[in-house]
């Protein structure tokens, strides 16, 4: 387990080397200047080109890659060239909220997605199965600018029951968890809406296999014949697509943040694009990279505890 | 015969499924008996009705998508045909087991298999997880899985066929069933394989007395386990009687093909004949017998409908050219014997 | 019972100046996602510069909610003398001025050092603003001695808490190096507390302030880039202060709401079309002629607002010292226009392409102009990107027509120099924003920066305004002034009529009823 867990952590560190490498290229590639970003539009091209050098913009390419990749690897990532505040620090203040925005989506998405799929692959092409259908298309057409809005128009202005600006005190619990209540609804509901149709066509696909038959002829009943047999296999493709939407979750976040005012990844990212702080991006892709490998080795190890037949030696 | 119930009796059977919008019979009026320790062999080409027999007597043929319309399943004298889901579930598993014809599929992939059979026991016995698994564990043994005490803890994927199939007989058998149904049980497996789980089956029915519904399109299984044959065409039986019967003089043209595609060891030059043509479709089955169409014997009076007439004691056949008994003739006849 | 109110006077005695000087948190709520540089030298977007008053004074200042130079007053210098040549400035120090936390007293030291790294473009986004000082020195702890290379219109100015005139903590960005940005120290009536990234800046009173301690206790600045969900977080209380949009039906839908001000000020921002004069069909003046007379500035105010804008009448905006209407401004006049088209050799008209960037104001903004030039026969070939790529593409002459729109230090010169003087053509080292590649202004602007007579300064100006808006180097379209909007409950102390620090300033005078 352990072996397994380093090898894939190893592993990774080449597909890390080439989004460093497709990173560092594209953000040359894409017009802007940081420098007139930082000095404003009043400096002169001469002021520009002197903050140029300083932030070593000037540098051959080859160069800045390599003073770019050799503290990346040493766990240096520098500062943000806009702000000049150290990248870790930046990402590690915002990181709390992005994972409990992250966290309460994925619960919010599976808590409710996965029983709707059930029911609507129970009550197959019944009423109950189109509206969840209906549901979860419509969940998955809306973006959360407009239901976000609403979310804060009815719960925030008219109930008051949530406020506007959800920037929570990451010390305290109640207020975290006060505040993601509505940025959860909003992101969730749209993970909830893929995880229902997902967990509906695994339910329908796990129902129809063999063993389902063999169980009924022991005369399980029913109920548990969906829960334990039908679920336990058509939770493995669930789990796929959560550990997929999670990374997916982490960075794309960013309307979502916006809307709803809190500070998070996806946000520092467009953030950072806009002002060209390739610094910044840089930093930020890395450890991007890095959540996403985690995410990934966590979803294969529930795979490996949910399916006896995944091997990880 | 007033002596005790048989262990199962199914009586015109009729299960249709809906296609396309309309019902289709599947099975057309099927009916037989099975006493204890007895094996019938349902034969016949896929296709020909003999699952949906064995599900529809498991009651698991189910709206939407099938139903059984019509005729009754006696359960050790008990009436089960449209019984409520919930009592079906106690009988199933319970008073009567089925097994499959895929063991690759047919097991839970992520619930070890000591699980999958204590998972029964726990159900209707009321056994606790830690003795159902004792349970199990020497139901392993009876069907000979060595090691027993450690397979219990492995998962479906970790056993060969053979061993799954013995795991699936093990599952089936857990609460002592009086009527087993095996479903093409050893088809999947290689001919070793086959003889000794077919040996082990037999072992078994003899040991616990069980009455045991046998199907297959393999009439070379039959000869080695069966006591009686039902021949089934089209979903109805077309001939039916004692295995010895059968094979020395096989009535219906149907039965006589099927014979006559089992490749013979004794035969160093024989000309294997496939049976040409295929099953009418449920959509489109003929009033008249629905095998005339492939018939090397088709003649006038094919087109009208069939009766199982007998050929010899306890052999009938529906072939008015083995039989000489038209549909008018032997109606009254035909009640009798279903009786 | 006697006893007991002695007691209680006692502690009210105690607490109560304290409490009624230090009431509640001011809540601002800003368009912008993070705040960037702190050091306020470096503070060049809205978003920085709002609260750079805040926390820092300058030498001289406009009084709160003024941009009227005529009206610059002291603020940490009490008094200063001017030699007879205009050259050698004086001034002398208000004493017992603290900086915040342990920074001790502001001395001369302090004000020499903040000047020096002001114009020093290592350490400064403003340098080209203080080029014309030749020597910064203190006299003594109390008195700092400024001399100029040549004259300047208007040293004080430059000297305002304004940009490059903020006046830092020498101790406080020596011994915090980089970490500067992030924790400034100033004298103001505020004190950086902390920054949250993507989250708010807080303030807190400064007790010690030299005008007295705020009213007000703390200013939380929260960062809020969504314009819909800020002015839901101002429609719910969660903000006191909202930055508002320039625009009409947005002022008309806030002020409709209960205890809401919406305060409309000083500086506009002015947008100009600065026309390529060497690049073709541009070249042609009858071209720019066409363009010029196909805008239709009073259509702009209405799609914009009347409150919120106002015509455009020069290449300068109006109010700043040295502005004049009177430079022959070309007229709308949709026939001409047609007319000197065909006159240039396009009878049916021509088709530009113009690179312009996806901001929505800007590019809303644009759009009209499109449609209005259209009717002329004139259509623009957008090349909408991305703000930063337009930034970098129109300084590469990539487009030959830019729209700007900019507000400057209030005074003809820093804009006529930065968008119409050769020496800031784009292109070239000394680079500002001058798009129109026009130079033909050069000397007007040149001797009036170093004129000493106000009147000869004047005529200069307006001299240069005249040769550019014929030449039509750029086409001025309208002005749009700044929003904010407020809660009844927040009271600035003064009257906010304008801010070149771009929203309003909290003195300790501002308070929270």
């Amino acid at each position: 387990m352990i072996w397994f867990v380093a090898k894939r952590l190893l592993a990774a560190v080449p597909t890390l080397l080439a989004v460093l490498t497709v990173v560092f290229i594209i953000v040359r590639i894409v017009p802007g200047d940081p420098a007139l970003v930082i000095l404003g539009d009043q400096a002169t091209a001469e002021a520009a080109a002197a903050l140029r050098t300083r932030l070593g913009l000037d540098q051959p390419m080859w160069v800045q890659y390599w003073t770019f990749v050799s503290n990346a690897l040493t766990g240096n990532f520098g500062a943000s060239l806009v702000t000049g505040r150290p990248i870790l620090e930046e990402v590690g203040a915002v990181l709390p909220h992005t994972i409990d925005l992250t966290l309460a989506s994925m619960v919010l998405g599976v808590v409710v997605g996965v029983p709707v799929g059930i029911w609507a692959a129970l009550h197959r092409n019944g009423a109950i199965d189109v509206a969840a259908r209906l549901l979860s298309l419509l969940g998955l057409s809306f973006p959360v600018f407009v239901s976000g809005i609403y979310l804060l128009l009815l719960f925030g202005l008219y109930w008051r029951l949530f406020p506007v600006i959800g920037n929570a005190d990451l010390s305290d619990f109640g207020d975290r968890l006060h505040k993601v209540v509505l940025p959860a609804v909003a992101l969730g509901l749209t993970m909830a809406a893929y995880i229902t149709r997902v967990t509906r066509s695994a339910m329908l696909h796990s129902l129809g296999e063999d063993y389902i038959r063999t169980a009924r002829a022991k005369g399980v009943p029913w109920r548990r014949v969906v829960w334990v047999h039908g679920l336990r296999n058509a939770s493995l493709p669930v789990v796929t697509v959560v550990g997929l939407y999670v990374g997916i979750l982490i960075g794309n976040s960013v309307l979502t943040e916006i809307v709803f005012n809190r500070p998070g990844l996806g946000k520092i990212i467009v953030g950072a694009l806009n002002q060209r702080d390739y610094a910044m991006l840089q930093g930020l892709m890395v450890i991007y990279c890095f959540l996403i490998v985690v995410v990934n080795l966590v979803t294969d190890l529930l795979y490996g505890v949910m399916d006896p037949r995944v091997k990880q030696a | 015969m007033m002596t005790a119930p048989a262990a199962l009796a199914v009586e015109d059977l009729r299960t249709e499924f809906r296609i396309a919008g309309t019902w289709r019979s599947a099975v057309r009026g099927v009916s037989f008996g099975l006493a204890r320790n007895e094996t019938l062999a349902l034969v016949g080409e896929s296709g020909c009705g003999k699952s949906v027999t064995a599900l529809s007597i498991m009651g698991l043929v189910q709206p939407p998508l099938g139903r059984v319309a019509g005729g009754r399943i006696l359960l050790e004298g008990q009436e089960v045909a449209g019984l409520p889901e919930k009592q079906w579930e106690k009988l199933r598993g319970d008073r009567i087991g089925m097994i499959f014809q895929e063991p690759m599929t047919s097991l839970n992939p992520v619930m070890t298999v000591g699980d999958q059979v204590a998972e029964a026991l726990v159900i209707h016995k009321g056994l606790s997880r830690a003795a159902a698994l004792e349970k199990a564990r020497a139901l392993f043994e009876e069907v000979k899985i060595p090691s027993a005490a450690t397979r219990l803890r492995e998962y479906p994927h970790q056993f060969s066929g053979g061993m799954r199939q013995r795991v699936m007989i093990a599952m089936a058998l857990a609460c002592e069933p009086a009527v087993l149904l095996a479903d093409e049980p050893t088809t999947a497996l290689d001919v070793t394989i086959q003889a000794q789980v077919l040996g082990l089956l037999a072992d078994l029915r003899e040991r616990h007395g069980m009455a045991v519904l046998f199907i297959t399109h393999n009439l070379g299984v039959v000869a080695q386990i069966a006591d009686r044959v039902a021949v089934m065409y089209a979903g109805q039986i077309v001939e039916e009687g004692p295995v010895a019967n059968i094979f020395a003089a096989p009535a219906h043209p149907y039965t006589r093909a099927l014979f006559a595609a089992i490749p013979r060891l004794d035969q160093p030059h024989q000309a294997l004949s496939a049976i040409p043509g295929r099953v009418p479709p449920l959509d489109a089955m003929p009033v008249g017998c629905a095998f005339a169409s492939r018939c090397p014997e088709k003649r006038a009076g094919c087109e009208a409908p069939q009766v199982l007439a007998h050929v010899g004691a306890a052999h009938r056949a529906r072939c008015h050219v083995a039989t000489g008994a038209t549909a008018f003739e032997a109606a009254g006849a035909a009640v009798q014997d279903t009786r | 019972m006697k006893l007991r109110a002695g007691v209680l006077a006692a502690a009210f005695a105690m607490v109560a100046p304290a409490a009624m000087a230090q009431q509640g948190t001011l809540r601002v709520g800003m368009a912008a996602q993070d705040m960037g540089r702190l050091d306020p030298h470096f503070a060049v977007s809205t978003i920085d510069r709002v609260p750079m008053p805040w926390v820092f004074n300058g030498l001289v200042r406009f009084p709160p909610g003024s941009i009227d130079a005529a009206a610059i007053e002291p603020d940490l210098a009490e008094r200063w003398e001017t030699s007879a040549d205009g050259r050698t400035w004086t001034f002398h120090l208000r004493r017992g001025v603290r900086f915040h936390g342990n920074y001790g007293e502001l001395t001369a030291d302090d004000v020499v050092f903040s000047l020096r790294k002001a114009a020093n473009a290592q350490t400064s986004a403003f340098s080209a603003d203080l080029r014309a000082i030749e020597t910064v020195e203190a006299v003594d702890p109390y008195t700092v001695r400024i001399v100029l290379k040549e004259n300047v219109p208007n040293l004080l100015g430059i000297l305002t808490n304004y940009a490059g005139g903020f006046i830092v903590s020498r101790r406080a960005v020596e011994e915090r190096g980089d970490g500067f940005n992030r924790a400034p120290i100033g004298t103001g009536p505020f004190a950086l507390e902390r920054v949250t990234p993507n989250q708010s800046a807080e303030f807190v009173a400064n007790p010690a302030y030299f005008r007295g301690a705020p009213q007000i206790a703390r200013i939380s600045y929260r960062f809020i880039p969504s314009d819909a969900s800020r002015d839901l977080a101002f429609q719910n209380r969660e903000l006191d202060l909202n930055y508002g949009r320039s625009d009409q039906t947005w002022v008309n839908r806030v002020r409709q709401q209960q205890g809401v001000t919406v305060d409309v000020f000083e500086p506009a921002e002015l947008a100009i079309i600065n026309v390529n004069v060497t690049q073709p069909p541009f070249n042609d003046i009858r071209v720019r002629q066409a363009l010029a007379m196909a805008v239709n500035r009073a259509e702009m105010v209405r799609w914009r607002g009347q409150d919120t804008s106002r015509e455009g009448q020069s290449l300068v905006p109006r109010g700043y010292l040295g502005f004049t209407a009177d430079n022959g401004l070309l007229p709308h006049d949709l026939n001409r226009a047609r007319a000197l088209l065909a006159e240039a050799g396009y009878p049916n008209g021509l088709t530009v392409r113009v690179v312009h960037t996806q901001l929505p104001e800007m590019l809303a903004a644009m759009q009209v102009i499109q449609q209005q030039l259209r009717r002329a026969g004139i259509t623009l070939d957008l090349q909408v990107v991305e703000h930063a790529t337009f930034h970098q593409q129109i300084r590469q002459n990539l487009s030959p027509l830019v729209y700007y729109s900019a507000a400057r230090f209030p005074i003809a010169d820093i804009y006529l120099t930065q968008f119409y003087h050769s020496r800031s053509i784009v292109g070239t080292p000394t680079a500002v924003t001058n798009f129109s590649h026009c130079g033909m202004a050069d000397a007007e602007i040149d001797a009036a920066r170093v004129s000493t007579d106000r009147a000869e300064q004047l005529r200069l100006w307006a001299a240069a305004q005249r040769k550019l808006v014929e030449n039509v180097c750029g086409i001025p379209l309208i002005e749009t002034l700044l929003v904010f909007a407020r809660r009844d409950n927040v009271d600035y102390g003064y009257q906010l009529r304008g801010s070149l620090s771009l929203g309003p300033q909290i003195t300790e005078a501002s308070r929270l009823r």
